[in-house]
């Protein structure tokens, strides 16, 4: 019990949640307001970050490009899943994403000369001998942001307080950028397209433009959180892109509210404390499982959340529920 | 020929085996109101997802303002001025209606995404587009309505609004499939009102669907009448009464010989 009472943990948590609360972002401007069903989100995480550490540690590239390089890439990656497979119809570009997703994690797991493969970042061929990690230029970054917050929040100031900080903030720019998008006559049409393709296609609007735009945003937003994931962990592996990771961006978008933005961030320090803080739950009745099937206990507590959910309130904590169900 | 703003040219399409439409041939005189009626399976509506590009044909061309459209996507021949209503009234449900209206606006700078960047453009457009759009919601009477989900609208409304979201499209040819099919006589009195006004307004013409001749026999300058997607008959309301086979499809007389 003790690691409960540690600040430490907590502002791990809260990290985690931000870059889940980025990561989910991208799948609210797709689907709450496009209605594209992205199972391959993590997909774009994993380029992305992949993407930035082999830019660096195998070329030698300035951490500010990379990182930028690393979102392009993840925009690429949408442009791609989107320009080969949109016109499917929702559920079959589901399944393709997934798919994408998949073929993505392969890819890396089976290139071991670009991206070390299973053995994750560690392996990544180093090119000259300055390079040995990619997250060099992030910690002397950290380092400083510690040095200037530290007189003003005193001794909890660590790396993981900075990048809560950091992660945060950012969280709070795209959600302000995103509203702002989706306070616009695009996201009207992308809406509408939500809906029905043939009546905004007949009032002259370009349905496909408009989804392909969606994902292509989608994918720099998690792209964006693939570069905090890369720097949090400072270590990447294959495994870290399971498709389980959509899911639980799928999950916070629900909670949230999958129509509006509101509720992500909330729903987002939801899921962080329930799958962060599930490990505690060493007190009856889950004192009579051991740690590996506790472990499966807060994934049962997030199903059992969102079939809740579903039936009390599919709009999610903020949603209009009209908006969800209106047939 | 000047004088023509559509033309279709012998256009055919099959659905598997059967031959929605078989060598349709017909014209819209610019600024007429030209009825197609026929029988059920016809290819009435059909036809109109040739014009509007929902689908393409198998063979034949179709002409808007002396151009082929045939090929063209649905959103680009709405953006040559040829807008259509749905069978039935297509609403976004989930979309208030005051943004399904909105919806219908052109050239709007807010629906690119390089102008997010431009917010003062975005909203010149937006305020005066809205003040538009809630002028023909007070025409069509359902102003109450603007800031409810569309989903909530009774069926006529429902109509009413698939209208005014067309005309806020300013088209220069309206589609218009069963525009009175189910709806109250006395909401028929107002759309007529409406379709009316418009026409000696905006010069603008008017291709409608419909299901019989009595209905359109008092709007329309010109009725063609479809069966078994063919053009059966093609005149003045009047002269379509008369007309032999306009009565054998209809009433589904055995033909004589073949």
């Amino acid at each position: 019990m003790t690691a409960l009472m540690q600040p430490g943990f907590w502002v791990f948590i809260l990290t985690m949640s931000g870059i889940y609360g980025i990561f989910t972002l991208g799948l609210q401007i797709q689907y709450g307001v496009g209605g594209i069903l992205n199972f391959g989100h993590v997909g774009m995480m994993a380029l992305s970050s992949y993407t930035m550490a082999i830019l660096i540690i195998s070329h030698g590239i300035n951490f500010w490009i990379a990182a930028a390089a690393g979102v392009a890439v993840a925009a690429l990656g949408g442009a791609f899943l989107g320009l080969t497979t949109l016109r499917l119809r929702g559920d079959y570009f589901a399944i393709v994403s997934i798919a994408f997703s998949e073929i993505v994690r392969y890819v890396i797991y089976n290139s071991d000369g670009l991206t070390g493969g299973v053995q994750g970042s560690l392996a990544i061929p180093v090119i000259g001998e300055n390079y040995p990690s990619y997250t060099d230029t992030w910690d002397s970054i950290m380092n400083r942001a510690r040095d200037i917050l530290t007189p003003i929040f005193g001794e909890i100031v660590d790396r993981e307080f900075v990048m809560a900080i950091i992660v945060w903030i950012t969280l709070g720019i795209l959600l302000l950028i995103v509203s702002r998008i989706e306070r616009t006559s695009w996201a009207r049409v992308l809406r509408a397209t939500r809906e029905d393709d043939e009546v905004p296609a007949a009032l002259g609007k370009n349905v496909f433009r408009f989804r392909l735009q969606a994902v292509i945003i989608g994918s720099v937003i998690g792209g964006i959180a693939g570069i905090y994931w890369g720097l949090e962990s400072s270590l990447l592996s294959p495994d870290d892109f399971l498709t389980l990771v959509t899911f639980y961006g799928w999950m916070i978008l629900i909670l949230g509210g999958a129509t509006k933005v509101k509720g992500l961030p909330i729903a987002a320090i939801f899921f962080g404390f329930l799958y962060g803080g599930s490990r505690f739950f060493t007190f009856w009745p889950f004192s009579q499982l051991d740690a590996s099937q506790r472990a499966y206990v807060r994934i049962m507590i997030i199903g059992i959340v969102l079939i809740v959910l579903m039936m009390r309130r599919p709009q999610g904590i903020f949603g209009k529920r009209q908006e969800m169900v209106l047939e | 020929m000047n004088n023509l703003i559509l033309e279709v040219n012998d256009v055919a399409i099959s659905f598997g085996g059967v031959r929605a439409v078989n060598g349709a041939t017909l014209d819209v005189e610019v600024g007429s109101v030209t009825s197609v009626i026929g029988p059920n399976g016809a290819g009435k509506t059909t036809l109109f997802n040739l014009i509007s590009g929902a689908i393409k044909p198998d063979s034949g061309t179709i002409l808007f303002e002396g151009l082929e459209i045939h090929n063209l996507l649905p959103h680009k021949i709405a953006d040559r001025g040829i807008i259509r209503t749905f069978q039935g009234a297509k609403v976004i449900k989930r979309l208030s209606v005051l943004d399904n209206l909105m919806l219908g606006g052109q050239d709007n700078p807010g629906d690119s995404l390089v102008n997010f960047f431009n917010p003062k453009a975005r909203k010149a457009y937006e305020v005066q587009c809205r003040e538009r759009a809630i002028d023909l919601l007070k025409q069509i009477g359902i102003e109450r309505f603007a800031d409810e989900y569309a989903g909530i609208l009774s069926g006529g409304q429902r109509k009413l609004l698939d209208l005014a979201r067309a005309l806020m499209a300013n088209p220069r040819l309206l589609l218009l499939d069963e525009p009175f099919a189910g709806v109250n006589p006395t909401l028929v009195e107002k759309l007529l009102e409406v379709l009316h006004a418009l026409r000696t307004k905006h010069n603008l013409t008017f291709l409608l669907i419909e299901h019989d001749l009595e209905t359109v026999m008092n709007i329309s300058d010109r009725v063609i009448v479809m069966a078994e997607g063919r053009v059966i008959a093609d005149g003045k309301p009047n002269s379509i009464y008369q007309n032999q086979a306009v009565i054998d499809a209809y009433l589904g007389t055995r033909k004589a010989s073949k």
